[in-house]
């Protein structure tokens, strides 16, 4: 047991101290680090602006307000407003304090709402089966 | 809900597998222990990463394992399959989420790479749709095939 404790702890150390994949808030943190290169953003948008055929929306995450560039084919189907939250990809120039979009992986407010409520349906549902199933599951606890 | 589904598949093979889908269900939601992180705002973003060992198949595994120490001896071996197949059910559905940088360290700790197959975009409704007539229809043929075979839900324990 003590040995697997003890592995899990490395495991741990190993995912926080190698930062070899961009997290957000590490790549607008460490902007130089990522000058130039494809990173996933994620930001909510503040400011909607078209100009020629690019749309420039003003993206803030945590703060930390950028300006992200895409072409209007990309974006015209989505029916983004402001508030909504982007995921994008997008080649980092956040030196200069905007991205180029490449693609956008998630949109929209509800769809982070309902990132975080499936967590909490999926837990509820989880609870739900282990109360309906408590007196068979106690059967296999060492504490029963 | 493919655990759900998994699981009335396999209750139709080992009668015992619906009495412990307990655990195949919190095998299937345990990778994302770290989720609650968001409760937290930025500062659950930073502790995120301490989780991120418990979304890897080995962090996982390790963690069932310490896991079935919370179980009878006699049962640890089928309550860690359980678990671990819930688990792989969640990796295997995180696979199909269409990321930049791929979703999983499959190969963690030898890599730090994250792969993914790329199915679908996480959070479109078109495919939780699909996932819930997979499993109505599923549910549905599993008890019209209990229904025609005299097949029943075992109700008895070991």
């Amino acid at each position: 047991m003590l040995v697997l404790i003890l592995s899990l702890l490395l495991l741990h150390s190993g995912t926080v101290y190698v930062k070899k994949y961009p997290y957000t808030t590490y790549v607008l943190e460490h902007p130089s680090e990522y000058e130039g290169k494809v990173v996933a953003l994620r930001g909510e948008i503040s400011e909607i602006n078209v100009e020629g055929k690019t749309y420039i929306l003003t993206l803030s995450h945590y703060g930390r307000e950028f300006k992200a560039y895409a072409p209007i084919g990309m974006l015209q189907n989505l029916n983004f407003e402001v508030g909504d939250i982007l995921d994008l990809k997008a080649v980092s120039h956040l030196k200069n304090n905007y991205v180029v979009v490449e693609d956008i992986l998630l949109w929209n407010s509800w769809q982070y709402k309902w990132l975080f409520y499936r967590s909490i349906i999926g837990g509820m549902v989880v609870i739900g089966v282990l109360l309906a199933d408590w007196k068979k599951i106690r059967k296999v606890m060492v504490f029963a | 809900m493919i655990a759900i589904v998994v699981i009335e598949l396999l209750s139709l093979r080992y009668e015992q597998a619906k009495e412990y889908r307990f655990f195949v269900l919190f095998g299937s939601i345990l990778p994302d222990i770290g989720n609650f992180t968001i409760l937290f705002g930025k500062s659950g973003e930073r502790i995120k990463p301490f989780f991120e060992a418990l979304h890897t198949p080995f962090g996982f595994l390790i963690l069932a394992a310490l896991i079935v120490y919370l179980t009878r001896k006699e049962w640890r071996k089928v309550i860690f399959y359980l678990v671990a197949l819930g688990g792989m059910l969640h990796f295997i559905a995180d696979m199909l989420i269409i990321t930049l940088n791929g979703k999983i360290m499959v190969l963690y700790p030898l890599s730090l790479n994250k792969y993914s197959i790329g199915v679908f975009r996480q959070g479109e409704f078109i495919f939780l749709i699909t996932a819930a007539i997979i499993a109505l229809i599923t549910l549905l043929a599993s008890r019209i095939y209990r229904k025609y075979t005299g097949l029943s839900y075992c109700q008895s324990s070991r």
